[in-house]
């Protein structure tokens, strides 16, 4: 069907001027890439946070080799995602993982920057949460979340619950194998020990970035183990009468033969986000490539580094009792 | 005037001074923010032939870019290649035949699911037709590296080696090569190894290998001499050549002055940036050579350990 002028205005006008910028004129029952050019580029990205309101996007630009992160952030002005820019207190250490709670009062991340004076000038720290209030506009300088949450291991991916249960990733010993994921309930406003999630979802393998929803009715999860499709996979366990249920593949087309990562349900409860490292290539061309063919499929995305991934929440059709 | 002239002087003298370090070959042309690898030279070093891949070396493209009036000429994809996926061109010391792996079907459109080595000869109008190697096997055969006898190394992860992959040799026999002999010990052991180089001569074999206990990271370069007819021990060739990150794609001039290999040492891998990085600097760190996909990159000769 071809859109008419009055058509296109009638679909506009389905947006309502309360939606949030992320928000799709139709259905989005395929996985599309986010903010193709700005957000999602030729380099690595990954790793989206939204501010309850939609209209700040805080993620991971990283290197090639996804060894070195920095939060960066874009604005919603004018009807597009502005050029981003380094996050004021990234840009030096590895800093990745952002979350934002759902009152958009706390930014959580992970961070390898010194914890005080004396591992500033040490090597092979390990990475904490951290947290910053908000500020005005801004955020408050970032503070170690301490102990029990953190350990002498690393800790990935902080998402939190509605009644203020932290869940995340972690190398600390005493897990299933390399790493876990834990949560670790609030308790009088203080973490308690942190709980290993058992064998529904950890295995002798990697499990780590775990979403939990805000009534921790289901968690979506990124491991790397032999039941994936390659690389990472994103995986789905509910939690009934207290326990949890054997975690199931998020199926095609969530995960592909390269990485999946950073699960998040947009602040709407419509969208699912995640990154992933798929690649438009095959093995083979049709037609033989010319230079600037290649040029233009390595430098775009879908080259293989990470990109940013929008789909409806509904096409994973998520079923909590 | 006096000053250009004083300045072309100070220009012609840096070309032929001393790379004691490191450097990028080919910045912005052929070393770029795109991963590059294997780079091989026409004897008289005016013609380069090398790789560039998809970041998760999935797909490759062997290119040509050509030396004129001293700079390196926009690369164009080479007239073989483009349209399966192609790799290691190596040059025969001669420079007629260019050697390469590919995953480019013998029979049929589909690619095949490993490597094979091919060889293309120089004719009157170019390139002739890729031509398939009697010694390939259905395990993969990389790296194809050829003295000037014509005996043909290269790297095969085929059943019965010392380990996980190995360096075979094959002789050249009424043109073609059939039959193929592990190099053996010292230059095979448990681990893979993966990427070969040979000296027309004959004298003097590179290789990348993983996992070795004297390792610097992943894939790194070793040496080994050949002393009274068999190869020496495998020497590591140090923390100059090698990085945390892959080295490998060893290749060594016609005239033997420079040594050039692949590396994806760059950005990332350092603990912490020395100061923070605004979205500018980040961006130029990333869209840049050095930015830890592959690179080319060149040492003078007797930089190596000896």
């Amino acid at each position: 069907m071809r859109l008419t002028p009055l058509i296109i205005c009638f679909l506009c006008a389905c947006l309502w001027p309360n939606d949030p910028p992320y928000a799709s004129k139709q259905p989005l029952t395929e996985p599309a890439i986010f903010a193709s050019g700005v957000i999602s580029t030729a380099d690595f990205d990954s790793h989206p946070a939204f501010t309850p309101d939609g209209k700040t996007l805080y993620f991971l630009r990283s290197s090639p080799t996804f060894n070195f992160w920095t939060i960066v952030e874009s604005h919603f002005e004018n009807n597009h995602w502005s050029t981003p820019e380094v996050l004021p207190i990234s840009g030096q250490y590895r800093d990745a993982d952002p979350f934002i709670t759902r009152d958009g009062k706390r930014f959580y991340f992970i961070s390898d920057r010194p914890k005080d004076a004396a591992s500033a000038s040490g090597t092979g720290r390990s990475l904490d949460i951290w947290f910053m209030e908000r500020s005005g506009n801004g955020w408050a300088p970032p503070q170690n979340v301490g102990e029990p949450v953190n350990s002498a291991g690393n800790e990935w991916y902080p998402t939190i619950a509605q009644d203020g249960t932290i869940y995340f990733g972690s190398d600390r010993p005493g897990g299933k194998g390399r790493t876990d994921i834990y949560r670790s309930r609030l308790v009088d406003g203080k973490y308690t020990e942190p709980e290993n999630l058992g064998d529904a979802i950890n295995s002798q393998f990697e499990e780590f970035e775990p979403y939990i929803s805000p009534d921790q009715k289901y968690l979506i999860f990124m491991a790397q183990r032999p039941d994936g499709r390659g690389g990472s996979d994103l995986f789905i366990s509910y939690q009934r009468d207290g326990s949890w249920t054997k975690a199931t593949n998020l199926g095609d087309k969530i995960n592909s033969s390269g990485s999946e990562y950073s699960p998040l349900v947009s602040p709407d409860g419509k969208y699912f986000f995640w990154s992933s490292t798929r690649t438009a290539a095959s093995t083979s061309q049709t037609k033989r490539l010319t230079y600037d063919d290649l040029l233009n499929r390595l430098r775009n995305p879908g080259n293989g580094l990470g990109d940013i991934y929008q789909i409806d929440l509904s096409a994973l059709n998520i079923q909590p009792q | 005037m006096l000053k250009s002239s004083l300045f072309i002087l100070v220009l012609s003298v840096s070309v032929h001074a001393q790379l004691s370090e490191p450097r990028i070959f080919g910045e912005g042309v052929i070393s770029t923010r795109d991963y590059e690898s294997s780079i091989t030279f026409t004897p008289d070093g005016k013609v380069a032939y090398f790789v560039k891949s998809t970041p998760d070396l999935s797909f490759r493209v062997i290119l040509m870019s050509r030396l004129e009036k001293g700079k390196w000429t926009t690369p164009e994809v080479a007239s073989f290649s483009g349209e399966y996926s192609d790799s290691d061109p190596c040059f025969s010391p001669d420079g007629t035949k260019l050697y390469f792996a590919s995953r480019r079907p013998v029979e049929g459109t589909a690619p095949k699911a490993d490597n094979d080595i091919w060889v293309v000869e120089k004719t009157s109008s170019g390139w002739g037709a890729p031509r398939h190697l009697s010694m390939n096997t259905a395990s993969q055969e990389t790296s194809p590296a050829v003295t000037a006898d014509g005996t043909l190394y290269f790297s095969s992860n085929r059943p019965g080696g010392k380990g996980a992959a190995d360096i075979y040799r094959a002789k050249l026999v009424n043109g073609d090569y059939t039959a193929a002999e592990n190099v053996g010990e010292p230059i095979n052991a448990p681990g893979p190894e993966v990427q070969v180089f040979v000296t027309p001569e004959d004298d003097m074999l590179i290789l990348a290998a993983l996992g070795r206990p004297d390792g610097q990271g992943s894939l790194d370069l070793y040496l080994s001499r050949r002393v009274d007819g068999a190869w020496s021990k495998v020497i590591n060739l140090g923390n100059k050549i090698n990085s945390q990150g892959v080295d490998s794609a060893p290749r060594i001039s016609a005239d033997r002055h420079t040594f050039y290999w692949t590396s994806t040492r760059g950005y990332g891998f350092e603990e912490q940036q020395a100061k923070r990085l605004s979205y500018k600097e980040l961006s130029g760190k990333l869209q840049g050579a050095g930015n830890s996909l592959g690179d080319i990159y060149q040492i003078d000769m007797s930089a190596l350990p000896h």
